[in-house]
């Protein structure tokens, strides 16, 4: 029986976070006791909206892809009608997945235990010799568990296990614009998935990985080599983002100048901004031509907001960060896989999606010169975390000069960690629910 | 020169597995032609342009690489990978020009150098197995490496810190 609330726990759940006006900080248990971990899969991932899929890895009829919510193994499905639906992965009968590819086409899901066969929408639609059950059985009540709810925003997939709660345009709130500017960066306002994927696993925490993810604080440190491979060679081997200098004085003064929002939901983002020259739409060649369609089609001033350099993180665990679709993949409170796809800008110049593509092999996939720092950092973190007796992670940088806008969204200076704030605190109620 | 003997090609693979394991990083970017490749991709055939590779270096990648290795503080070599290679299975095919050399691999690795095993991602001996494609070129009276492709066995499933080179 899985531990469902914190009555099993020799301690409180307002033990875990210590949210006030002058103190954030979050206790080392959160990312180490296995029973923390075991309720985050109950009451995290079984209630949030999780991404799934995009729907371009999905595109034809009886396509589909089979992944996880928390460690639930689910397929993602297309219908014969073209309904997308998310499936547990389990057979009704005795327990065994029912797909094991990764991707695939598939009329139908036959479970290699005793031959239960399933629809792509989920529906039981054979028992060998089902003459032998006993007379009230009925197959309509045996189809593949639905995730209960599903939505398609732009492409993007993502499944709910819980029956009722907001919808997911409520649950993104104000982030929502700037899952727009992320999509919106494609021409067509649709990105592809289609350059295949990195996968990697790391021995932490999967909080460490999102809590990176909007960190605009440890990249001076992390990333030290990454500079000084940029101000020795420059840009020609692939750009990261919009770093246009490749002067190390000025790179770090570039990181120093950007914000960082935290969203009520727990979502949240870190922005560098525009080059301080500004975006050159007349530009001659394919970057140009690309910000002259986004213009054409957006205006100047949506342009500019558009264009900034984001990293945004949807509550629990997947980022859409600068170029690519980012999925973090709990196993166990100190096991961590995650799943990297670079995405395509539907309509943009090839130059300039060749260009994306370089800059991101440069800097990401486990071999690469950029992410593979940022992984190590999460294993001495959970090494370190083996000290107990020092309680505490401290997670209060610039909660004095953070500032709430109208929308409730708190904006900090770019090293702030009013990210992994919001996160928190939405851990914490989800929690506690 | 001379048709490559499978001697020749054991000889040059055998070179350069010590280069590596002795992290001479320096002289293993002297193996290689001015245009060749070092790549390892995730998918078996995929077209290194489109799809994304563990590693996909030209010239200028390599030099960064060895740069980042040798030069900077990297976080994920610091402490450094130790690299013990082994290569068998060597076929040598002659053609009219670029010589084809296959080889399989064994490469153990551990993060071992001056670090304390006891922390997590250190001290863990693991092994790789790879399917190689060395393409060979003469260039000046020397073999280069046109191309150098390794194919991991466990090239499409999560793969851990593939930060020294393979």
């Amino acid at each position: 029986m899985a531990i469902r609330n914190f009555d099993a726990l020799p301690y409180d759940l307002d033990e875990l976070v210590i949210d006030s006006a002058d103190d954030f900080r979050v206790n080392g248990l959160m990312y180490t006791d296995p029973r923390i971990f075991e309720i985050e899969m109950d009451r995290i991932f079984g209630r949030s909206w999780v991404y799934v899929a995009h729907e371009s890895e999905i595109p034809g009829v009886f396509d589909y892809k089979t992944t996880t919510i928390g460690l639930r193994p689910v397929i993602v499905s297309r219908a014969e009608n073209g309904d997308i639906h998310v499936l547990l992965n389990r057979c009704r009968h005795r327990g065994s997945v029912v797909c094991r590819f990764e991707t695939g086409n598939a009329q139908f899901h036959s479970c290699r235990y005793h031959g239960w066969t399933y629809g792509a929408d989920g529906a039981l639609v054979s028992v060998p010799q089902a003459d032998a059950y006993p007379r009230s059985f009925d197959k309509k009540r045996f189809g593949l568990m639905r995730v209960p709810r599903v939505t398609n925003y732009r492409g993007l997939i993502f499944a709910s296990m819980a029956e009722d709660g907001p919808s997911f345009v409520e649950y993104l709130g104000p982030a929502r614009r700037f899952l727009d500017y992320q999509l919106d960066h494609a021409p067509s306002g649709e990105i592809v998935l289609n350059r295949g994927a990195h996968r990697t696993e790391y021995r932490g925490n999967w909080k460490f990985q999102i809590e990176n993810s909007t960190d605009g604080y440890h990249g001076n440190t992390v990333h030290e080599s990454f500079w000084k491979i940029m101000h020795e060679f420059g840009n020609r081997g692939g750009q990261h983002g919009n770093y246009a200098a490749t002067d190390i004085k000025k790179i770090l003064k570039r990181r120093d100048s950007g914000f960082v929002y935290g969203f009520e939901g727990g979502h949240a983002l870190l922005e560098y901004p525009l080059p301080e020259t500004g975006l050159d739409t007349k530009a001659p060649g394919p970057q140009g031509d690309y910000l002259r369609a986004l213009e054409a089609k957006h205006g100047r001033a949506t342009l500019d907001k558009i264009m900034p350099q984001y990293n945004l993180t949807i509550f629990p665990n997947v980022g859409i960060l600068l170029d690519q679709i980012r999925v973090v993949r709990p196993i166990a409170p100190d096991r961590t896989e995650v799943t990297i796809q670079l995405y395509d800008l539907d309509g943009a110049p090839e130059a300039v999606n060749r260009q994306r593509f370089e800059g991101y092999e440069r800097f990401f996939g486990p071999a690469s010169f950029g992410s593979p720092d940022d992984v190590e950092m999460f294993a001495i973190n959970q090494t370190g975390l083996q000290a107990k007796e020092v309680t505490w992670l401290l997670l209060s940088r610039g909660l004095e000069r953070e500032t709430v806008d109208g929308e409730g969204i708190r904006i900090g200076h770019v090293t702030d960690e009013t990210p992994q704030r919001a996160f928190h605190r939405a851990w914490k109620r989800a929690m506690a629910a | 020169m001379a048709a490559l003997t499978r001697a020749d090609a054991e000889a040059f693979l055998y070179r350069e597995a010590r280069l590596l394991d002795e992290r001479r990083y320096d002289d293993w970017l002297k193996l290689f032609a001015a245009d060749g490749l070092y790549w390892v991709p995730v998918e078996d055939d995929a077209d290194p342009y489109a799809k994304v590779s563990l590693i996909h270096d030209d010239g200028l990648r390599r030099e960064e690489r060895v740069f980042r290795l040798l030069r900077t503080r990297a976080h994920s070599q610091d402490p450094a990978s130790r690299t013990q290679h082994f290569v068998s299975n060597v076929e040598v095919e002659n053609g009219s020009g670029d010589v084809y050399v296959f080889s399989s691999q064994l490469i153990y690795e551990i993060r071992a150098q001056g670090g304390n095993y006891r922390h997590l991602e250190l001290g863990e001996q693991r092994a790789i197995a790879a399917r190689c494609e060395h393409v060979l070129r003469a260039e000046g009276g020397e073999w280069r490496i046109a191309l150098k492709k390794m194919l991991l066995l466990n090239r499409d499933v999560p793969i851990g810190n593939l930060t020294f080179i393979i």
